[in-house]
């Protein structure tokens, strides 16, 4: 009986012994072909919020007489961190800029050496190092990343106008929306990613400087569109004379905030509006505690916005808030201390969804 | 008292005359480099000088001022501020527009009245640059070489161009900034720190350049700001001018920077000052303000 019973055990024991192997052999052989074909195909990115902010220093501390540094900065939204993603000497116009995260690249808006205009510039975020991209006499005022392609509202050689472009990585140069249209401008390019357009603002160059503009109304007449990704459709959805509009960012698909001043040139402070697409409804728009918006990045899902703007009891300079409209509150976001010691401006932010 | 030896005294008095002759000598070159570097800022009308390499001045056309006096500056201040008026169908926030371009241009007044302001040394000369005269003989504008334009002179495209003033060891202004200039210093700018804007005071004047100084083709409504404090590379952004004589507004775009050895503001175009002028005669106003809040690309202004 004895016998009997440790012939059983042995049996099972080999038995267990051989399905173990197996096993062991089967999730082997899976999680090799699992890995194989994560090799192929990566797993799709899962998009995050973030917000970057452009800052400029003085590089002697106190003037530009020894030149300007740009920093730019960026928040991820979820996490709440602030990193420093770039900090270079700066000579241009204007530095327009914006990261692609993913393919780990900073492009930025600068004058090369010893000239005195801007070309586009792409800033390696892992190795630090900075290459020109174009070689022309361009004007930026606003790049954006979207799903991998760069898009810039820019002036080339010789144009009056800003207009949308898309960057061609290959001809090392832009494809514009209209080449031949040196009329339209574009005060504002955004993009939303719930909608998957993109937002302009424009007005006529000619309009613009008629008598009756001039002297008149000092009102330029603007449109608020929608652009499509390809730069091919061109949708407006509100036209005003009635105030100056400013910058125009989507809130969600029927709702569009526009910053705004009385007309051209007032000192009054800059205000919100809220525009309904669908009924064409425009309301102020007030966030408690602000007494002038110059900047709103709304967020995708709409549950709130980033702001720069002066606050109601402060005579200092504008600074970036958030503001969380379901409970209406308004929250200084850039930490204290990574304000360079050295700061000289808050030249602007953007929201991106990448 | 020991009596000099004569071979003393000799060596003193050979000394005194070579020191007396080396300060004479030294005295006048740098006398002659001042006055080569000189720009005149009253001519005879419509006169036109350019400058050597050596900063010689040619009068191209016209002459020199017959009176000497009429050439050197001097402050002349208006009794009292000059201030907007406000129209009679002016609205709260035309009320408020207007009050506050008073607010500074009183604030600018009391700043020249105290002696509370920079004042801008007389323009001086560099090599190939051009200076023409208006209509009354103050300078219209100095022009400098540019390959760029059709003309081959430019107002912006001045050589080793300094954007900021003078004065050593400054700190960004965190109160008001006023400076004045131009051959009665009547042409006046303030910087308002609390409402981060510009405020000018003086004489507008004409120019025709076809490109701005980033390239942009000028236009109708573009003007030009003092590039040595106001000054935007990005361009483009209005300014609100008025004509304090006739009280007239108009927007105009700030597409462009100059010298401005004795103006305000710089208009684009002969139709357009003559419509800020209310007239069409003159290719200057004498009397007009200008306002924009600072430009994005701007510094604070130093003191």
């Amino acid at each position: 009986m004895i016998h009997m019973q440790n012939t059983l055990r042995t049996a099972i024991k080999i038995l267990l012994s051989k399905s173990f192997s197996l096993i062991l052999a089967l999730v082997l052989i899976l999680t090799l072909t699992a890995c194989g074909t994560a090799e192929e195909t990566p797993p799709p990115r899962e998009k995050k919020e973030y917000l970057f902010a452009t800052m400029t220093a003085y590089t002697n501390g106190v003037t530009d007489d020894s030149g300007v540094d740009l920093l730019v900065y960026c928040l991820d939204i979820a996490e709440g961190t602030w990193e420093k993603l770039m900090e270079i000497p700066y000579r241009g116009s204007y530095p327009a800029n914006c990261a692609d995260l993913a393919a780990g690249k900073l492009y930025y808006a600068a004058a090369a050496p010893g000239q005195d205009y801007d070309n586009l510039f792409v800033y390696d975020l892992a190795s630090g190092e900075s290459s020109q991209l174009t070689y022309g006499k361009f004007y930026f005022d606003d790049l954006l990343v979207v799903d991998g392609r760069l898009y810039a509202n820019t002036a080339r050689r010789y144009a009056t106008v800003c207009q949308p472009a898309v960057f061609d990585p290959e001809a090392q140069d832009f494809r514009y929306f209209d080449q031949e249209d040196d009329d339209t401008w574009h005060y504002s390019m955004s993009y939303h990613d719930g909608t998957g357009q993109l937002l302009v603002l424009t007005c006529s160059d000619a309009v613009m400087r008629t008598h009756r503009v001039a002297a008149e109304t000092h009102i330029r007449p603007k449109t608020v569109s929608f652009l499509d990704k390809d730069l091919k459709k061109k949708t407006p959805v509100f036209f005003t004379e009635d105030y100056e509009i400013r910058m125009v960012r989507q809130l969600d698909e029927d709702h569009i905030l526009m910053t705004f001043d009385p007309c051209m040139a007032s000192s009054a402070p800059r205000g919100l509006k809220e525009l309904t697409v669908s009924t064409q409804e425009v309301s102020d728009f007030v966030i408690p505690g602000l007494r002038e918006i110059q900047w709103a990045e709304p967020r995708s899902g709409g549950q709130g916005m980033y702001v720069i703007g002066r606050e109601e009891d402060s005579t200092g300079g504008a600074q970036l808030c958030y503001f969380d409209m379901a409970s209406e509150q308004l929250s200084p976001v850039f930490p204290a201390e990574l304000l360079p010691s050295n700061f000289r401006a808050l030249v602007g932010i953007v929201y991106s969804v990448q | 008292m020991k009596p000099l030896k004569k071979g003393v005294l000799r060596f003193i008095s050979i000394f005194l005359v070579f020191l007396a002759f080396a300060t004479t000598a030294l005295a006048a070159e740098t006398y002659s480099a001042d006055r080569a570097a000189e720009v005149p800022l009253k001519m005879q009308p419509g006169t036109i000088i350019v400058y050597t390499d050596t900063l010689e001045p040619l009068v191209i056309r016209g002459g020199y001022a017959q009176d000497e006096a009429l050439s050197k500056t001097q402050s002349i201040l208006p009794s009292a501020p000059i201030l907007a008026k406000l129209p009679e169908d002016a609205n709260a926030e035309d009320f408020a527009e207007i009050a506050l371009e008073n607010r500074i241009a009183i604030a600018q007044y009391e700043a020249i009245t105290s002696g509370n302001y920079i004042k801008e040394s007389p323009p001086v000369a560099c090599p190939k640059m051009k200076v023409v005269y208006d209509e009354t003989g103050r300078i219209s504008n100095v022009y400098y070489p540019d390959k760029r334009e059709p003309s081959g002179y430019s107002i912006h495209n001045a050589p080793g161009v300094k954007v900021s003033s003078e004065t050593p060891n400054r700190t960004a202004a965190s109160s008001d900034t006023t400076w004045s200039w131009g051959i009665n210093f009547d042409n006046v700018l303030t910087y308002h720190a609390a409402d981060d804007s510009f405020l000018g005071t003086g004489r507008a004047t004409y120019f025709d350049d076809r490109y701005g100084n980033r390239d942009n083709e000028l236009k109708p409504y573009d003007c030009a700001t003092k590039m040595a404090y106001d000054y935007s590379k990005k361009g483009d952004q209005e300014v609100r001018i008025r004509n304090l004589s006739t009280d007239k507004v108009f927007t105009y775009h700030q597409a462009d920077v100059g010298g401005l050895p004795d103006a305000i503001i710089d208009i684009w175009g002969l139709d357009n000052i003559h419509e800020l002028a209310g007239n069409d005669s003159s290719t200057s106003a004498n009397n007009v303000r200008y306002y924009h809040k600072r430009h994005s690309d701007q510094t604070i202004p130093t003191k």
